[in-house]
């Protein structure tokens, strides 16, 4: 490659860009997070606004959507540690925009693309961006949903085991409330096969644990954490696949194979939480009054088992 | 009166999985005898282990079914029309707990009843179909010693080579644990069509030093 021929391109520009302006406006510490959300925001931006397109890696994880920053062409920022909290800063480099590959386009759109992002985001939390993310740009209603249990649960006095905030009408109860949040989540699984469809028995069975969870009064913490733990596999599993633009190959190959680790990894977490809840739960009398015909199921199951081997 | 008993694939799994009054046999054999238990390694990682377990598989039938009767048109107060059509149009066809299930609604289901009861009562059906998985495993590992067979016996087992492999394997392990621990040792198992009938109680008794094959399957 020549000497003089820029290595950094459009995105890059965006992503350095977004730090130089944040700096200007606060000099406020940038975390990862933060700086990775607001590349998307100013992404989406550009194509919502000015139907311009600067092939930004991004994909939707958890709560909401991030760049893929090991698919910038080059170094545009430096991490420093951060002060106060664990983790790194990000801070852009001194640069001249020749440095970038831009097009004449692409000068006049990304800044003001980038301006906007910061003006309406760049004072507001991680938290703020994400909710800005799920209502604004979740694919499906099943994201939106869960991303707003999620909101519910991190509003809560979690110590105090407090009322839900916006608990529903006719003096529904926390549980029944959270119960009703579950039901309209499976509503609004997609009925799709592929990723979605390979993860819907650990889903379902996640669900029916988490309301396990609350029957037995599980503090709100480890019902939101174990909501956490299920999103995070959700996300390594399917929605990193199924919502992308401008992931390298090499990238999807590296989650592939995460992917199969994650589920089997969290498909034992969850037995093991289930089989704790299940210890303390009082046996009931269902299973006595179907006793014949599910031991002829077992019976057959145990038949083809055998018989397979 | 031997010292150990030797559990087969079918004892283990049928003991575990199975409902009480289903494995009465099995129970009562372990709950008379003061025996050494022994079970095979490869029996606990290839069966009790795997995933999912055969009571997760029912019960993962039964949320199967919950989430198409959730999906469907049903709701609130439904009669046994409602849950004759339930029973016959969601209800998967491929769906590991349909025997459970069609004898749930046969016999279970009153002839009014609100869905989100029913969907509770479901609820419990696979919660307990689990419990008792759970519980039965437990109290089964608790007692028994998981057997790794460290010697050959490719004599031995060319003269057992009548009986399919599966058993075979645990005729090995069995005879291993008795040349091992000096105990007098017999084997347990439910499938007495190829380790005790039509003679092979006999080939397996004149060449192994196992005391006895005992059958404990529910003969009709």
């Amino acid at each position: 490659m020549p000497q003089d021929e820029p290595e950094l391109g459009e995105p890059e520009f965006l992503g350095w860009f977004l730090l130089k302006k944040l700096k200007e406006q606060s000099d406020d510490q940038i975390s990862r997070s933060k700086f990775l959300k607001l590349c998307c925001v100013a992404d989406r931006r550009l194509l919502d606004v000015y139907d311009y397109e600067v092939g930004l890696p991004r994909y939707w994880y958890m709560y909401g959507e991030l760049t893929n920053e090991h698919e910038f062409s080059g170094r545009f920022y430096n991490v420093p540690l951060a002060i106060g909290w664990d983790g790194q800063q990000y801070l852009p480099q001194e640069l001249h925009v020749s440095a970038f590959d831009v097009s004449e386009e692409g000068f006049e759109v990304i800044p003001d693309a980038v301006q906007w992002t910061v003006r309406e985001f760049g004072r507001e939390t991680v938290e703020e961006i994400k909710q800005h993310q799920y209502e604004e740009h979740a694919e499906n209603a099943f994201i939106r949903k869960y991303s707003e249990l999620r909101w519910l649960l991190s509003t809560i006095d979690l110590g105090e085991q407090e009322r839900l905030e916006n608990y529903g009408n006719g003096g529904e109860s926390n549980d029944e409330y959270l119960k009703r949040q579950l039901d309209e989540m499976m509503d609004a699984y997609p009925d799709e096969e592929g990723r979605y469809g390979d993860m819907k028995r650990v889903y379902l069975r996640w669900d029916d644990t988490i309301r396990l969870m609350v029957d037995q009064s599980v503090e709100y913490s480890r019902i939101a954490e174990f909501l956490d733990d299920f999103i995070e596999v959700l996300s390594k599993s399917v929605l990193r696949f199924v919502y992308n633009q401008h992931i390298s190959n090499e990238r999807l190959a590296e989650w592939e194979e995460d992917a199969a680790e994650e589920k089997s990894n969290f498909t034992s977490h969850l037995r093991d939480v289930r089989s704790e809840l299940l210890h303390d739960r009082s046996r009931t009398t269902e299973l006595d009054r179907v006793s014949d015909a599910y031991s002829q199921s077992v019976e057959e199951q145990i038949e083809q088992l055998l018989a397979r081997e | 009166m031997p010292d150990a008993s030797f559990l087969d694939t079918g004892v283990v799994l049928g003991f575990c999985f199975r409902d009480d009054s289903h494995h009465y046999r099995c129970r009562q054999y372990l709950d008379e005898h003061e025996h050494d238990l022994f079970v095979s390694d490869h029996v606990v990682s290839e069966h009790l282990n795997r995933e999912p377990s055969l009571a997760e598989e029912i019960s993962d039938g039964i949320f199967d079914h919950i989430n198409r009767l959730r999906n469907s048109e049903f709701e609130g107060q439904l009669d046994s029309m409602d849950t004759s059509r339930i029973r016959q149009d969601l209800i998967g066809r491929y769906n590991d707990a349909g025997t459970t299930l069609h004898a749930f609604y046969s016999d279970e289901v009153p002839s009014f009843i609100l869905i989100d009861e029913l969907v509770g009562r479901l609820r419990d059906l696979a919660r307990d179909i689990e419990s008792n998985a759970i519980e039965n495993r437990k109290g089964l590992m608790d007692r028994t010693e998981v057997w790794e067979q460290e010697a050959e016996y490719s004599e031995l087992d060319d003269e057992l080579s009548a009986i399919p492999w599966d058993d075979r394997r645990i005729c090995l392990d069995a005879h291993d644990v008795a040349e091992t621990t000096g105990d007098m040792t017999e084997l347990a198992t439910t499938n007495p069509t190829d380790l005790v009938d039509n003679g092979y109680r006999e080939l397996i008794l004149s060449h192994t030093s196992l005391e006895d094959v005992v059958s404990l399957a529910n003969r009709s």
